[in-house]
Parts: structure tokens; C-alpha cells; sequence
């Protein structure tokens, strides 16, 4: 048992080893997605020699895993997750706060759209675009995941639904989270291939297309089943928030460890659930791919076939959602013959599947603190004149200094760790046996040392425009 | 209308899902998430033909073998033992102790040597 347990181990050891030197023979001696590109531009490298560098991520992923083994003792896990600080939250306090941030919300939206029609046409000196993507896809879903989910007070749209006679039909059960993938996989194919960081006119349109569907969709099912079930934003939030420390329950605020929520059972039920999650890791991985020079590699030769670029991107987009969510389930699969267990491979997929996004966290972090930062001077003047911005010259930048690209290394290293601890924890939910949850571990592990090494990989690359559909 | 909470279970049931399959997600958060695994129905699956080393008699779980079984009477249904079992899992626990120590020592030597390793590697690199 322990013996076949080593072997394993060092064969996923030898794996590891064997594609850092694949990768180090086709790469040589990091900044982050086609937001941050098409709004500031590319960024730089690293110190240390590239095999080296994966090497060493993929090694404190191992070790971090190796470590966590370390904590068996049952009560002390059940006691760190289950700790924690409840503040009730009176009814009346909860329906205000939540009318002001919709309120609040509505106005902003509106002073997107407005702008974004008859504001300047240029995204770094645009309130719509600066709003858009520094506020709400960096800076809240920073919120979300530090600190926990603000969208429910913010949400305008329900509220809106809620006010108008809805609930014309019933929403098929069957159909699960599947239409919040599906729609999620628009907004960021939207995102990849029309230019709505430079042109805040075709961002004020996309906000007023999603208000449209979000709000006729809420109408139709009714505003919680929609806001649970097939509405991206709300489900982006659900999921990024569950690694918060402080969560909304039923008595009132609590405040936990984070990541603690990532154990439970009812976060994720169903497999259109773990798609979603799997979904929030790739679009990283995929925003960050594509402005790099291996991915206008991969984008022209598809090109070079035949593709018209949006079609390579929707290839792209869809074939690595599919590579990444297969080799979870594979891992999953690995992971019950390991554990000598009855409990089906789906069960295990669908128990394991939070601990992912505390990876996510960690990877959007590593993508977007750093422009999040430099962006606040511009967000700053754009807030403070939204109807009448001043020149573009204007709106500044911070200058980073050069250690930032080592914090987007510590923040990736951060969410692996996070994510292998939760794991670790919920292992220990699921099994008997002490040594079989941590065998359980090993295939789950051993995927997260492979996209450690790729995601470091893509940070250190240079950055560049997405070829064909930005300037 | 219901003000929005984390609390999926709540919502799950709200679906109108009434398929066994979301057994888990219909158990109340707050039971411990070891009885929600040990709920049998599409959780579990028993290839055809195999017959579980044990099955667990008070919520029919299959196990693989039977120290599993064991383990899981001894933490999961410490009030319904009897004294026989609750004695084979402490003898079974404190087996398991023993394998662990010895896991523990080879974990902390494979990450001694790791180190080692890195520290050589970064010293030749940057040298």
C-alpha cells in the first residue's frame, strides 16, 4: 500500500521533471490577459533561468501538499474549518444595505452606458471601460474572493425583475448551472475578440445586452431562480465569494478562515456546477495564453489553416474549457481507484471542485493586482468626473516597481496552496481512512504541479496585443 | 420573496429538484459533511458483479475493505457501536497511527532532500 503509493509518487515526480525539461528545451529566460494589454500594454521577464523557475513552483506545490499531509489529526481540521466569529445582521439592516448598493449600482451602470456612447473613445481615459474592467472584473471579484461575495447588495437587475411581474415560467430543473457556463463562455468570447477595452462605445452596448438578457431572463423564471441558476454574473460571485473569510448564513455575518467554505458539500451539486468552476480557472489561463507569444502562435496557425480569427478563438476557447475540465474528471477518476473506495469518481468531482477556486483567486490575483493598482490613479479621475472627464493625458499610472512580478508568483503559489489545503480537508470529510484521503490526493496534486508550472510558465512570458482583433 | 443568502442548500432545494442525486445537497449544511458521504444512492457505485468486503448497517455504505469499515463505525457512528467494534477500531486507529508516523518520516525526508536539492540548484544557478 505505502510502497505503491511512493512508486506513484515518484512517477508523477519523473512527469513533473520530464515536462520541465520539455518546456525548458522550447522556451528561454511575466503580465497577464488581453484586458491588461489592450489598456496599458505588455510587461516583461524574470531573473532566473525559465526550467528553474518552473521547477521551483512546481516543487512548492508538491511540497505544499506533502505538508498538509503532515496535519491528520481530525479534530484540529475540523476545528480550524469550523471556526468562527457570527455577527447578526438584523433584517432591516440587510434590505437597506442591499436597496443602497443596487441603487448605487444602477447609477454607475447608467453613467457607463452614458459615457461609453458620448464620452472619449479611448479605453484608458474612458469611465465605462475603467469602471468595467478595473472596478468590477478586478477590483470586485478581488472583493469577492478576499474578503467575501458583494454582489447580492449590489445586484440592480434582480431587483429590477423583482419589481416587475415575473416568474412566467417554471425553470427546468434538469437544465442546472448549464446555462450560467453557457453564457459565461460568451461573455468571454465577447471579451476576447471585440475590442471593448478600446472602444467604450461597443462596452456601453455589450452593458445594455446584458441587461436586456439578464433582465428578461429573470423575468421569465423568476428572479431567484435565475439569479441561482443561469445568470453568469451572480454565479462568478457565488463562487469567487465561497473563498472569502467572511460569509452571509442564515444567522447573520460570519467570519471564517478562508477557505473554509470550500469544504462544504453544498457549494458545488451538480457537474454544470464544476464545469463553471473549471470555466473560472481557463478564462485565466486562456486571457493570459493569448498575449503571449506561444499563443499568437497557436492563434495564426489557426488562421494560417483557414479560420477566420473569431472562429480560432471560439476553437481555442472551447477546446482547452473541454482539455481542462476532462483532466479534472480524470483526475478525479485517479483519484477514486486510488482511494480504494465505492464513492463514485463524480461524487469525488463534485466534493473536490471548490477547492479550485481558491486557485482561480490565486491566478486573478497574479493577473490583475498589479493593473489593478496602476489603473487606480486613472479609476480615480474617472469617478471623480464621470460627465465631464478631463484630456487624456489626465489619467495617470503608477509605476510599479519591479518587485510586483514577483508578488503575481507568490499569488499563484498562494491559491495552489490554499486549494491543496481545502482539498486536504475535504479528503478527510470523505474517507475512513487517514492514509486513504491523503492517497486520494496524489492525482489531484500532481494536475495542480502541471498547471502551477504552466500558469508560472505564461507569467513569465512577454505580453503583447491579441493578434487580429486588437490594435 | 426570499432575501438572497451563500446558503445553497436552501436554494437547492428551491430548485424543485426532487432526484436522489442531490442527497447531498438537500442535507443540511451544518450535518457533518461525513454523514452526507456516507448516504448511499448515486454517491456510491459497485461495479457489476463485485460484492463490497463490508457494508455499513446503519447507513449501508459499501467499503473495499473491512478496516475501512471499521474506521468509518468507530468515527462516523461512535453511539451505535457495540463494544467488540468499538474496540477493533481503536486497535484499527492505532495501527493506522503507526503507518502514519512512518508515512510522516518519509514525507519529511523527501521534503529535507528537496530542499537540499533547491538550495544546491539556486547556489550553482546564481553562482
Amino acid at each position: 500500500m505505502t510502497a505503491g503509493s511512493l512508486r506513484g509518487r515518484r512517477g508523477a515526480l519523473t512527469a513533473a521533471l520530464a515536462l520541465t525539461v520539455g518546456v525548458a528545451a522550447g522556451s528561454d529566460v511575466a503580465a497577464a490577459s488581453n484586458v491588461v494589454s489592450g489598456l496599458q500594454g505588455g510587461t516583461g521577464t524574470v531573473t532566473v533561468p525559465t526550467w528553474l523557475f518552473l521547477l521551483t513552483g512546481g516543487a512548492v506545490i508538491a511540497a505544499s501538499g506533502m505538508l498538509s499531509m503532515l496535519v491528520t489529526d481530525r479534530a484540529l481540521l475540523e476545528e480550524i474549518h469550523t471556526w468562527s466569529l457570527t455577527v447578526p445582521e438584523p433584517e432591516t439592516a440587510r434590505e437597506w444595505l442591499g436597496r443602497l448598493g443596487a441603487a448605487g449600482t444602477a447609477l454607475v451602470l447608467a453613467l457607463v452606458v452614458y459615457t461609453g456612447f458620448t464620452g472619449p473613445q479611448i479605453g484608458s481615459a474612458s469611465f465605462a471601460v475603467l469602471v468595467v474592467f478595473v472596478g468590477a472584473r478586478a477590483g470586485l471579484t478581488m472583493v469577492a474572493y478576499a474578503v467575501g461575495n458583494p454582489w447580492p447588495a449590489l445586484d440592480p437587475w434582480r431587483r429590477v425583475a423583482a419589481a416587475l411581474p415575473n416568474g412566467v415560467v417554471e425553470y427546468p430543473a434538469d437544465w442546472k448551472r448549464w446555462p450560467a457556463v453557457a453564457a459565461l463562455l460568451a461573455l468571454i468570447y465577447v471579451e476576447i475578440v471585440t475590442p471593448l477595452t478600446q472602444s467604450p462605445a461597443t462596452l456601453a452596448w455589450a452593458v445594455l445586452g446584458y441587461s436586456a438578457f439578464t433582465i428578461t431572463g429573470a423575468v421569465a423564471v423568476g428572479p431567484d431562480a435565475w439569479v441561482r441558476n443561469a445568470d453568469p454574473v451572480s454565479a462568478w460571485f457565488r463562487f469567487y465569494g465561497a473563498v472569502g473569510p467572511l460569509q452571509r448564513t442564515s444567522e447573520g455575518w460570519s467570519l471564517r478562515a478562508p477557505g473554509s467554505r470550500l469544504r462544504e458539500a453544498d457549494l458545488v451539486t451538480d457537474l454544470s456546477d464544476v464545469a463553471f468552476v473549471v470555466l473560472l480557472v481557463w478564462e485565466l489561463t486562456l486571457s493570459g495564453f493569448v498575449v503571449t507569444p506561444p499563443g499568437e502562435t497557436v492563434v495564426r496557425a489557426l488562421v494560417g489553416v483557414g479560420l477566420p480569427p473569431v472562429v480560432a478563438y471560439l476553437l481555442l476557447l472551447l477546446a482547452g474549457f473541454a482539455l481542462f475540465l476532462g483532466a479534472y474528471l480524470l483526475a478525479a477518476r485517479r483519484s477514486r481507484e486510488r482511494a480504494t473506495t465505492y464513492l463514485t469518481a463524480r461524487s469525488l468531482a463534485l466534493r473536490f471542485a471548490p477547492s479550485l477556486l481558491a486557485i482561480a483567486g490565486g491566478y486573478h490575483l497574479a493577473h490583475y493586482f498589479a493593473f489593478f493598482v496602476s489603473q487606480t490613479p486613472s479609476l480615480w479621475t474617472a469617478l471623480l468626473n464621470p460627465l465631464s472627464p478631463p484630456a487624456p493625458p489626465a489619467f495617470t499610472r503608477l509605476v510599479l516597481p519591479g518587485w510586483f512580478g514577483t508578488l503575481d508568483i507568490a499569488f499563484v503559489l498562494a491559491g495552489h496552496v490554499l486549494a491543496v489545503w481545502a482539498a486536504h480537508a475535504t479528503s478527510f470529510d470523505l474517507f475512513p481512512g487517514r492514509l486513504q484521503a491523503i492517497r486520494s490526493q496524489i492525482p489531484f496534486i500532481a494536475v495542480m504541479v502541471a498547471y502551477t508550472m504552466l500558469s508560472l510558465w505564461l507569467l513569465s512570458l512577454p505580453t503583447g496585443a491579441t493578434p487580429f482583433v486588437q490594435g | 420573496m426570499a432575501t438572497p443568502t451563500n446558503d445553497a442548500a436552501a436554494s437547492a432545494s428551491h430548485d424543485g429538484d426532487a432526484a436522489p442525486a442531490t442527497a447531498d445537497a438537500a442535507t443540511p449544511a451544518t450535518a457533518d459533511a461525513a454523514t452526507a458521504a456516507s448516504t448511499p444512492g448515486p454517491n456510491v457505485a459497485v461495479p457489476e458483479g463485485e460484492q463490497p468486503a463490508a457494508r455499513c448497517r446503519h447507513c449501508e455504505r459499501p467499503f473495499k475493505n473491512e478496516r475501512l469499515y471499521a474506521l468509518h463505525l468507530g468515527e462516523v457512528h461512535p453511539d451505535a457501536c457495540s463494544d467488540a467494534e468499538r474496540e477493533r477500531y481503536e486497535a484499527i486507529y492505532d495501527e493506522e497511527n503507526h503507518d502514519l508516523f512512518t508515512f510522516h518520516v518519509k514525507v519529511v525526508v523527501t521534503l529535507l532532500v528537496t530542499y537540499f536539492v533547491f538550495t544546491y540548484l539556486y547556489g550553482f544557478v546564481w553562482a
